[in-house]
C-alpha cells in the first residue's frame, strides 16, 4: 500500500508543480508531446518516428487510410502499448513506465472506438463510477465509507449527465440505451474524469446521421464549454473539419502532412455524407485559395508535393481522394 | 442498488389499499440499519424453523448442527460470491482459504489457546495474509487462467497439508482439535450450554457465535457494497479495460476483492473448525471450490443474500434427503397414533440414493431458467410482480 500511496502523492505534487510554473512556461509547452515513436509488431512498423504535438486547448484531427497507424498512435499514448522507440511526454513529463490508470489519473482520458460503457449498470452508476475515479481514483482503505459520504461525486455525475443529455435516463440500465446515447454516455463518462485532454477513437463511427450531429454538436459544446484539448481519430470528414484546429495526415506509420483543415478543403473522402456540408466547404474554399500556406512536407517521401493535397502522391488510395474543381 | 436489497416475498400481499405503505417499504429496505435487523431476524427465526417449530421442523427433517453448518457455509458463499459475483473474478481454489482459515484456528487450538474468539481471529488473519499472497501471484491473468491458478494453488495446500506438514495438520486423517481444546466463550461460558431467554429459537451459545458471525458478516459485506469500492467492483465486472481508462488502479481493487473475499472465507474456515471440533482434510481440497461455486450459483450470483439461500438448499439435499428413508405425512394414517406420521418409503421411491441426482438437476435447472438471480433471483422478481400488481411500479 505504501508504494501507491506514494505514487499518489508523486502524482500530487506534479500536479501542484504544473500549477506553480509560470504561465509563460506553460503555454510555451505542448500538452503533449510523443517524440519519435515508432512501434513495431514483428517485422510490420506500425508507426514510424512519429513526432505529434499537441498544444493546450488545441483540437487535433488524426486521419489516414485503414492501417495508417492512427489507432496504434492512440494506444501508445494511452500506454496500453510499448512503443519500440521514442518517448511521450503529456505536460512536460514522460508518460513512458506508467500504467494506463496512471496516465488517466494525470488528465488524458479516452473514448473508445465502440462504445464501452458498464452495461448492466444503471446510467447514473455508470457517471458516478467515471466521477469517483476522477477523485479517488488512486487506491485506498476507504472501503467502509458509505457512498453517500461522497456528495462531490454525487455532483460530478450530475453535471456531467445533464452535459450528455442523458440525466433523464439516468435511471435505466446503460445496455437498454440506443446505440447513439450508448456512445455519449462513453464520452460522459470520459468527461466526468475531468480531463485536461481527451482521446477520441472515432466517436461517431457507426452512428445514424442524426446520432452523429448530436455527438458532433456534444463534442463542441464540450469544447466551448471546457476547453479540452482534444486529440481525435475520426474518418468523416465532416466531422474533422468542423471540429478540429489542425489535421495530422498519418500514412503507413508516418505523418505525411499536417496543417489547419482549410489546407485540406480540396480533399474529400469517400465517406462524406451530406451534400450540405460539400457546398459549404466549397465555398469557403473559394473565399480562402488565395491565402493557403505551405505544407510541412513529408521529409521521408521526397518533398514533391508541397501546398498539395498529400493523397495526390498515393493516388490509388481510397481515403484521401482528390476533388475534381469547382466549375 | 436494488440487487442486494429487498426482502421476503409474500409480506406485501394482501392490503390493496396498500400503495403508500409500499413506497415506504421500498425506501426503508435500501436502508442499511433495515438489512442487518432483517439478517439478525432471519438468522434467529432459521434454527427455531428448522429444527423445533411444530409442524415445518418434523417435516423437514432438520437437526441443529446441520442448521449451524448452514449458516457457516452461508458466511463462505458470500465471501465467494463477493469475488465471483461482485467483481467478476471466479476462483476455483476458495478451499484454500476455507482451509486454511480452519487449519490455523485449528493448529492454534492445539498448540497455544483454545478460545473461539481467538481461534476466529487467528483464522481470518491467515487467511487474509494467504490471499494477500495468493491474489498477487494469480491476479495477473484474467478469465479460465485466473480459475486454473486459483485451483492449482488452493490443490498445492491440500498436498501441502496432505503430506510435507502432515505432523501438523494430521495429514490424512485431518486435524483433530477435539472438544476439550475448545475453551468455552470468553472464558466461562461453554459452547455447548443452552442460551438464556431465546433458547427456544437458537438453543445453544455455538449457533449465537456463528449467528453473530453471520451477521457480522452481512453488515460488512454491504457496508463495502455500498462503498466506493463496491462500485469499482462492479465497473471491473463489467468492463475492466474502461475501468482502467477512467483511472481506476484495477489490479489494486481486485486484490482487495481477493482479500476481502479470502479473508470472509476464513472466517467461516475457523467458525467451521470449532463448530466440527476437527478440521478434515477435504477442506482444502478442490471438492470445497466446487461445492461453493455451486452454493453461489444456486443461491444467485451477485446478489447477498442469495449466498446463504444456496448454501442452504444444497446443504439440506447432502444431509437431509440423503439420509431420507422416510416421509412425513399430515394425514392420519394410523388411528391409534394421532398428529403426523411418518411412512417409510419402499426401496425404489427413497430419494435417498439419488441425492447427487437431485442437486444435478436443481443446479441445471437453476441454470436454465434464472441463470441471473438463482434462487434468490426467482423470489425477487416474485415479490417485484406482486408489488407491481398492488399499484406500485418501480
Amino acid at each position: 500500500m505504501a508504494s501507491s500511496d506514494a505514487t499518489t502523492t508523486e502524482t500530487d505534487q506534479s500536479r501542484q508543480a504544473d500549477e506553480t510554473e509560470t504561465g509563460v512556461d506553460r503555454a510555451a509547452e505542448p500538452l503533449l508531446e510523443t517524440d519519435g515513436l515508432v512501434k513495431q509488431f514483428g517485422g510490420l512498423t506500425a508507426t514510424d518516428d512519429v513526432d505529434i504535438s499537441v498544444e493546450r486547448g488545441e483540437r487535433v484531427s488524426l486521419i489516414g487510410p485503414n492501417g495508417a497507424g492512427k489507432s496504434t498512435i492512440i494506444n501508445l499514448i494511452t500506454r496500453r502499448l510499448e512503443p519500440t522507440e521514442g518517448d511521450i511526454h503529456f505536460k512536460g513529463q514522460s508518460i513512458l513506465g506508467l500504467s494506463p490508470h496512471e496516465v488517466v489519473q494525470r488528465g488524458m482520458s479516452k473514448s473508445f472506438q465502440t462504445a464501452s460503457i458498464f452495461p448492466t449498470l444503471t446510467v447514473r452508476q455508470n457517471a458516478r463510477i467515471a466521477a469517483l475515479a476522477a477523485e479517488h481514483g488512486s487506491f485506498r482503505f476507504n472501503f467502509l465509507r458509505h457512498r453517500r459520504r461522497y456528495p462531490a461525486v454525487e455532483e460530478v455525475a450530475r453535471e456531467t449527465l445533464d452535459a450528455v443529455g442523458l440525466w433523464d435516463q439516468r435511471e435505466s440500465a446503460a445496455e437498454d440505451l440506443p446505440y447513439g446515447d450508448k456512445r455519449r454516455l462513453e464520452i460522459g463518462i470520459a468527461l466526468a474524469a475531468e480531463p485536461d485532454m481527451l482521446l477520441m477513437d472515432e466517436p461517431t463511427a457507426g452512428m445514424s446521421p442524426e446520432e452523429t450531429h448530436a455527438t458532433v454538436d456534444l463534442i463542441e459544446r464540450v469544447k466551448e464549454e471546457r476547453g479540452l484539448t482534444f486529440l481525435l481519430v475520426e474518418h468523416d470528414m465532416e466531422i474533422v473539419f468542423r471540429v478540429s484546429d489542425r489535421i495530422v495526415v498519418l500514412n503507413r506509420g508516418a505523418v505525411i502532412a499536417e496543417g489547419p483543415p482549410r489546407r485540406y478543403a480540396r480533399i474529400r473522402t469517400c465517406r462524406t455524407r451530406t451534400s450540405e456540408v460539400s457546398r459549404s466547404e466549397q465555398s469557403r474554399r473559394r473565399s480562402r485559395r488565395r491565402d493557403r500556406p505551405s505544407d510541412r512536407a513529408d521529409r521521408r517521401h521526397g518533398g514533391d508535393d508541397r501546398g498539395r493535397a498529400p493523397a495526390r502522391r498515393r493516388g490509388g488510395r481510397r481515403l484521401l481522394r482528390r476533388e475534381p474543381h469547382p466549375a | 442498488m436494488s440487487d442486494e436489497t429487498g426482502q421476503r416475498v409474500g409480506e406485501e400481499s394482501g392490503q390493496l389499499s396498500a400503495v403508500p405503505l409500499l413506497v415506504r417499504w421500498r425506501a426503508v429496505r435500501q436502508r442499511e440499519s433495515f438489512v442487518v435487523a432483517a439478517t439478525a431476524i432471519a438468522v434467529l427465526l432459521f434454527p427455531y424453523l428448522f429444527v423445533r417449530a411444530p409442524v415445518i421442523s418434523t417435516a423437514l427433517q432438520g437437526y441443529q448442527s446441520l442448521a449451524e453448518l448452514i449458516v457457516i457455509w452461508g458466511i463462505f458463499v458470500i465471501g465467494f460470491d463477493l469475488l465471483h459475483g461482485y467483481t467478476g473474478l471466479l476462483s476455483f481454489g476458495h478451499a484454500a482459504f476455507w482451509g486454511g482459515g480452519a487449519y490455523a484456528a485449528g493448529v492454534f487450538a492445539i498448540h497455544v489457546s483454545g478460545s473461539p474468539l481467538v481461534m476466529i481471529a487467528v483464522g481470518i488473519t491467515f487467511s487474509v495474509l494467504l490471499a494477500w499472497v495468493l491474489g498477487f501471484l494469480t491476479l495477473r491473468r484474467g478469465g479460465i487462467y485466473f480459475a486454473i491458478l486459483t485451483l492449482a494453488f488452493g490443490q498445492m495446500l491440500y498436498y501441502m497439508a496432505l503430506q510435507p506438514l502432515a505432523d501438523l495438520t494430521g495429514g490424512d486423517n485431518g486435524l483433530g482439535i477435539g472438544g476439550t481444546a475448545i475453551e468455552p466463550l470468553l472464558g466461562f461460558i461453554p459452547l455447548g450450554a443452552g442460551i438464556p431467554v431465546i433458547t427456544t429459537f437458537v438453543a445453544t451459545w455455538m449457533y449465537t457465535l456463528i449467528g453473530v458471525a453471520m451477521v457480522l458478516t452481512v453488515a460488512f459485506a454491504y457496508r463495502v457494497l455500498n462503498s466506493p469500492y463496491g462500485m469499482v467492483f462492479r465497473a471491473i465486472r463489467e468492463n475492466e479495460q474502461r475501468a482502467e481508462f477512467v483511472g481506476l488502479n484495477v489490479q489494486r481493487y481486485k486484490l482487495m476483492a481477493f482479500v476481502l473475499s479470502g479473508g470472509i472465507s476464513g472466517l467461516a474456515g475457523s467458525l467451521f473448525a470449532i463448530q466440527q471440533a476437527r478440521v478434515p482434510v477435504e477442506s482444502l481440497f478442490w471438492t470445497t471450490s466446487g461445492e461453493v461455486v455451486i452454493m453461489s450459483v444456486i443461491g444467485g450470483v451477485g446478489s447477498l443474500f442469495g449466498g446463504p439461500i444456496g448454501a442452504a438448499v444444497y446443504l439440506y439435499v447432502a444431509n437431509v434427503v440423503q439420509g431420507m428413508r422416510e416421509v412425513v405425512l399430515f394425514v392420519q394414517v394410523d388411528k391409534l397414533f394421532p398428529g403426523a406420521q411418518a411412512v417409510v418409503l419402499p426401496e425404489w421411491a427413497s430419494p435417498a440414493d439419488y441425492w447427487h441426482l437431485l442437486l444435478g438437476l436443481l443446479f441445471v435447472a437453476v441454470v436454465v431458467f434464472i441463470p441471473r438471480g438463482g434462487l434468490w433471483g426467482g423470489l425477487k422478481s416474485i415479490g417485484h410482480r406482486i408489488g407491481n400488481r398492488l399499484g406500485g411500479g418501480r
